[in-house]
């Protein structure tokens, strides 16, 4: 196949017609930069041939914003010697013509015959996908697919398979693929297609069989129980008859009955025997009740004798008690007696007694009232003394410092005074006497000495005055200090109010005086009163009182004894010791007076019973009927014995009879028939109403008609089974079919790898000298070994690196392609843009192989990298949207 | 002169499990028809009772409305039916005879023989002596009492009974319900119905199987027909006569194909069937594609004419020749694939094998034959 010109207008970026013409039968390099056109061009061809005209899913082919666009394509070729020229327009005006040699197509048919042409299909509905595009699928390299082999082969292998068959001299089959999809599709309808499980109709009617299975063994259950409860019936019947005619019940109940007779007759013995066991209780209770009062009468005679013994042992104790009691009379009165004596006695003690105490009391208090009025005469003198040396002290009260100071400073002028004299001018006389001279004033007579101490005048009558001045400061200063001594004595004087030092120091002594006089009268005066005058003097006044009260009153004892206080010799202890001891007697005799009074009362007391009890008694033994009771009582004991005699060998024999029937085991025989009968009678009437509950259910059950039921669930059922086993026929059929078929294909193929395998050597060696690329089975390029340094060097395609793998998938490609051009189809190579991953050292050598290729096939190779090709000798052309110019 | 007809078998509630639904109703309503024709044959020949040899009911539990209308189909003929039970239908402790006299469904001129004993007919110069059977299978004669059973002298005896016939049919070997050979003569009965064989068959000179009024297998025994029995006088030989009830006819067509024409007789057969044939067809040899192609032809006539035809291809082998290959155009691999089949499904190790094998080979040429068909119209 070669193509000569490519036109296309309206069609993306191409609004204007553009026209590519003169394309060479070898390699033609189309280059132009980005977005200059070149896929759209590439496009153009693959929309011109898989695209159906009418398709509305080629809306990318429109110019951007032209709704109303006809984007047409046009391509003039030749396959073999024919010349073809296809126009193909969409979406506005859709169109397609085909004309070869002479014949011209038209629509779908130009396309179909396009198809088969070149080995392609077209999608049955949108746009054609990549698995529609067969084998131009695999020779027109679409932009950065180079590497994806795989699935490009899958898609081309039906037209593969039937393009390369001649080559293979084998004869495929030309309905095989369609046979093929056929059978697949028919089975896939039945199995499911992977896991070989039953699907569709396979399915529901294999569900469909198990459900019917399972229903008519639901019912054959039904049918299997109703059949035995027929027979339970039939059975339960037959036995009812054959009991209504035995009625085994009714011996037994007779039986029953005989038992019951017997019982009965030995339950009556039984009575009887317990109504004379009951008798002859009544027998010995009144044998026992004769023979008590018989023993009453022997008791009776022996109480009277001990009675009278009583009665006279009473009397006697009566008598003692009465003279007892007499006896301790008269020894009371005795005692009695002596006990007043005493009385007196002690009362006059007493009233002596008083009298001297009070006596002494008296007098005591006397003294004492002497001895007080002394106390307080010494302590009036003592306060007086302190009242005084107070009053002396406070006279004579100077402060002892000032004393002091006082003697200090006489000292200290003492001392000046001793000063001055020694510095003094000394005027020492001689006087004539009556010489008229005076010294300061004064005269001065006879002989003397005067010292001056500062400027004194001395007059002479007649002769006049002399100023005498003594010499010196000191004396001057003296005379100060002095002064001021003097001065400070002076007010220290006044201050204690007195005249000279010597003044004050007697008064300090005086003062000293009085007070220590005061402390020794205070003192005296507290060991007098301790307490105080006043209580001294409250002391006094009570015992004055004392005194008068005690005077007093015994002045009142005298004159009311008077008399008897002289014979108070006895002293009061003495009379109150004899008067407790006659006391103490008279007491003791009247309580054993009392005990003898209360011996003799209850002595009488019992006397009286005795006497009462023997007389009692006696009038009963001495009765006129108890001779007659006491015979009569012996012959009634005499005839109850015989009665419980007679009694006793009855009930005897009673027993033994009794024990001869065995009750027990008549009662336990009367159970046994009872039971039987009850349950021979109820098992008839259990199983009457089973028979009843029997014809019930089964008359239920069948009214169900649940056999003709189950017979049409074996209709239904063997409907589903025969159908089963059509279709699991049908299925296996169709399975071993496909997979004869899919074998048959599969080896085809196989048969097809040598012819490929050689081409593939071919470009290999062209890439790697020495290299081996393996095709697989699937026709795919397997194993790549290489020689490499240390061996060689063997790897899957599929893990190779994307430049390589996209080498390996051209040469893959180009094997193809010389394979079907063998095989006398078309083929046309397009790259759009490929092997942009190879390095340079590869893509040269890869450039080889295109070259090669080109020797054969024609190759359209479009290309942004003009550069990176202009070694492949063709000019290259430029695509622009204004249009193309060679390089 | 009394008159007769004897019938048994009736088999009423029986369902056809080998046939579509649709089909077997039919079937199984001819049935009940089949009473109605009894019916109204016993009016037209004035007979003096009907004979029903047992097995009235195909089961006990059928429903209430199958028992009113079998006995509504009675209507027809206003005379005595005497009826046994069988033992498909025995007199158990609880049966359809109980059911159907409990919902009162039972005619007064239908007499039920539910226990052995003698319907004494004096007026009809008849008594009849019935065995019924009252378990579901027995291995006594039941009929062993006519021997000893003295009936009034002038009247006929007529014995009815149900089971298998010692010693003389094809079948008999330890089947239950035994009767004696030769009852009837032991026990002096001018008659003795019987029923359980479903094919008109004659046992001795006074003892006849009715048969089934309505055949319900493919056996070839002679089903279809009630007898007419004349009697002139105690011990006079009975005369019977066959008259045929039935509706459908059940045939089984067998053929053995071998070459073209076998296939085109065949043909022939079936092209002759009609609406009253229950058809069972059963080919067996080989054919070529052509002749299976003019096979499935006629079947489909004969599907169209009979009631039901039922095939059974399995043992036929399609054995396609050189040229039907080439003619479907199977070239390549697939002409090989055919060869493959073809000899497969003649394999005798693994019969489940061959059937596959056998299978695909017609479902291939079909394929083949629907896709040249489908490339002729094209």
């Amino acid at each position: 196949m070669r193509l000569q010109r490519l036109k296309v207008e309206q069609l993306r970026q191409f609004r204007a017609p553009f026209e590519i013409d003169a394309i060479e039968p070898g390699l033609n390099l189309f280059v132009g930069e980005n977005e200059a056109g070149k896929s759209t061009l590439v496009r153009a061809i693959r929309a011109a041939f898989f695209e159906r005209h009418r398709s509305s899913t080629v809306e990318d082919l429109r110019p951007w914003g032209e709704t109303t666009a006809t984007p047409t394509i046009e391509l003039d070729f030749t396959v073999g010697d024919t010349p073809f020229r296809l126009r193909k327009s969409f979406l506005q005006r859709k169109r397609c013509e085909l004309k070869y040699g002479a014949k011209s197509l038209d629509g779908e048919d130009a396309e179909q015959h396009l198809a088969e042409l070149l080995g392609f299909s077209f999608a049955g509905k949108g746009s054609s996908r990549p698995e529609h595009w067969g084998i131009p699928g695999l020779l027109w390299i679409e932009q950065g697919q180079g590497h994806v082999i795989k699935s490009s082969v899958e898609n081309a292998a039906d037209h593969l398979r039937t393009a390369l068959e001649a080559s293979v001299g084998e004869v495929a089959s030309t309905q095989g693929d369609a046979l093929i999809a056929r059978v697949r599709a028919e089975r896939e309808l039945l199995l499911t297609p992977s896991t070989d499980k039953p699907k569709g109709e396979l399915k529901r009617v294999i569900d469909e069989h198990e459900e019917l299975q399972l229903q008519l063994s639901g019912i054959d259950a039904k049918v299997d129980a109703y059949r035995r409860q027929v027979d339970q019936l039939a059975s339960l019947k037959a036995a009812h008859a054959v009991e209504l005619a035995a009625r085994p019940w009714e011996p037994m109940r007779a039986q029953q009955q005989q038992a019951e007779q017997a019982l009965a007759a030995s339950e009556a013995l039984v009575r009887q025997r317990e109504a004379e066991a009951m008798s002859l209780v009544q027998v010995e209770d009144r044998l026992q009740l004769i023979e008590q009062q018989l023993a009453g009468f022997d008791e009776e005679r022996r109480a009277l004798a001990q009675r009278a013994a009583g009665l006279a042992d009473a009397a006697q104790r009566l008598e003692v008690a009465v003279a007892l009691e007499s006896r301790r009379a008269i020894e009371h009165a005795q005692a009695e007696a002596a006990c007043s004596v005493t009385a007196a006695a002690l009362e006059r003690a007493r009233q002596a007694d008083l009298r001297r105490e009070l006596a002494l009391r008296a007098s005591d208090a006397q003294v004492r009232v002497r001895e007080l009025d002394a106390l307080l005469q010494r302590a009036g003198a003592e306060q007086v003394r302190i009242e005084q040396s107070r009053q002396q002290a406070a006279a004579s009260a100077i402060d002892k410092p000032d004393v002091d100071r006082l003697r200090a400073l006489a000292g200290e002028l003492d001392a000046l005074h001793i000063r001055q004299q020694a510095v003094a001018t000394r005027i020492r006389f001689e006087l004539v006497d009556g010489a008229p001279v005076t010294l300061d004033g004064q005269s001065l007579t006879g002989a003397g000495e005067r010292l001056l101490t500062s400027a004194e005048t001395l007059y002479v009558q007649s002769v006049g005055r002399f100023e005498v001045v003594p010499g010196g400061d000191l004396l001057g200063t003296l005379a100060r200090d002095e002064a001021d001594a003097r001065a400070a004595s002076e007010i220290l004087l006044q201050r204690c109010g007195v005249a000279n030092p010597a003044e004050a120091d007697a008064r300090l002594a005086a003062c000293l005086q009085a007070m220590q006089d005061g402390a020794q009268a205070t003192k005296t005066l507290l060991g007098l009163a301790p307490e105080g005058i006043d209580a001294l003097k409250a002391d006094r006044v009570g015992q004055l009182a004392r005194f008068d009260d005690a005077r007093l009153r015994l002045a009142a004892l005298v004159t009311e004894t008077g008399q008897a206080a002289v014979d108070a010799e006895a002293s009061l202890a003495e009379a109150e010791a004899r008067h407790a001891a006659s006391k103490t007697h008279a007491d003791a005799i009247g309580a054993h007076l009392a005990g003898a009074s209360q011996g003799r009362l209850v002595a009488h007391e019992q006397h009286e019973a005795a006497a009462r009890e023997h007389h009692l008694l006696k009038a009963r033994i001495e009765a006129s009927d108890r001779q007659a009771r006491q015979a009569d009582a012996g012959r009634q004991l005499l005839a109850v014995r015989a009665e419980q005699q007679v009694l006793r060998e009855s009930i005897t024999t009673k027993t033994d009879a009794i024990e001869g029937t065995q009750p027990d085991i008549l009662t336990q025989t009367v159970e046994r028939f009872r039971r039987s009968a009850d349950l021979a009678w109820r098992a008839h009437q259990e199983r009457e109403s089973q028979i009843m509950l029997l014809n019930g259910k089964l008359e239920e059950a069948g009214a169900q008609g649940f056999e003709e039921t189950r017979a049409a669930l074996a209709v239904r059922l063997e409907a589903a089974r025969r159908r089963h086993r059509e279709l699991d026929l049908r299925a296996k059929a169709l399975h071993l079919l496909l997979e004869r078929l899919e074998a048959s294909r599969r080896e085809l193929t196989r048969q097809l790898r040598a012819p490929l395998q050689a081409r593939i050597d071919h470009y290999i060696r062209l890439l790697f000298p020495k290299a081996a690329l393996e095709i697989g089975d699937d026709l795919l390029p397997g194993l790549l070994t290489r020689p490499a340094a240390h061996g060689d060097e063997c790897g899957a395609v599929s893990e190779l690196s994307h430049g390589a793998r996209e080498q390996m998938g051209v040469l893959t490609r180009l094997a193809y392609a010389d394979l079907l051009q063998e095989a006398g189809r078309p083929t046309l190579v397009i790259l759009d843009d490929a092997l942009v991953h190879s390095d340079v050292q590869r893509l040269d050598r890869m450039k080889r192989v295109l070259f090669d290729a080109a020797q054969r096939h024609q190759v359209l190779l479009f290309t942004c990298h003009p550069a990176s090709w202009r070694d492949m000798g063709v000019a290259a052309r430029t695509i622009a949207r204004e249009g193309i110019e060679p390089e | 002169m009394p008159r007769f007809l004897h019938t048994a078998d009736w088999q009423i509630g029986r369902q056809y499990s080998q046939f579509p639904p649709e089909n077997g109703m039919l079937l199984a309503e001819a049935r009940l028809e089949a009473v109605a024709t009894i019916a109204r044959l016993a009016t037209e020949h004035a007979v003096d009772a009907v004979l029903v040899a047992g097995d009235v009911f195909d089961a006990q539990a059928v429903s209430e409305r199958t028992i009113r209308r079998l006995f509504a189909q009675c209507a027809g003929y206003a005379g005595p039916w005497l009826m046994i039970p069988g033992n498909h239908d025995a007199a158990l402790a609880e049966s359809v005879w109980t059911c159907a006299r409990r919902i009162g469904a039972v005619p007064s001129n239908v007499h039920l023989a539910l226990e052995p004993g003698v319907l004494d007919f004096a007026s009809a110069g008849f008594v009849a002596l019935a065995a019924p059977l009252t378990q579901r299978h027995t291995y006594n004669d039941l009929t062993e009492w006519f021997d000893t059973c003295t009936t009034p002298p002038g009247l006929l005896r007529i014995g009815l009974a149900h089971g298998c016939v010692q010693g003389q049919l094809p079948e008999d070997i330890d089947s239950p319900n035994p009767i004696g050979a030769d009852r009837a003569r032991v026990a002096g009965l001018d008659y003795l119905a019987l029923g359980d064989w479903h094919g008109c068959r004659q046992m001795d000179e006074r003892t006849w199987y009715s048969g089934t009024p309505e055949p319900d297998r493919f056996r070839d025994n002679d089903p279809g027909h009630v007898l007419r029995v004349d009697i002139d006088a105690p011990g006079a030989p009975p005369v019977v006569t066959r008259i045929e009830t039935c509706r459908f006819r059940w045939r089984t067509i067998e053929a053995a194909l071998a070459v073209a024409s076998d296939v085109e007789q065949l043909s022939n057969v079936l092209a002759a069937s009609r609406p009253s044939d229950v058809l069972s067809l059963r080919v067996t040899g080989q054919v070529d594609l052509p002749g299976l192609v003019r096979l499935r032809e006629a079947m489909g006539v004969a599907e169209a004419g009979a009631r039901h035809l039922q095939a059974d291809l399995s043992a036929l082998r399609l054995v396609p020749t050189a040229e039907d290959i080439a003619a479907l155009d199977a070239d390549g691999y697939l002409g090989e694939l055919i060869a493959e089949l073809r000899d497969a499904q003649a394999d005798r190790i693994d019969p489940e094998a061959a059937a596959v094998a056998g299978h695909a080979l017609g479902l291939l040429t079909t394929f083949l034959l629907e896709g040249r068909d489908a490339a002729s119209v094209a």
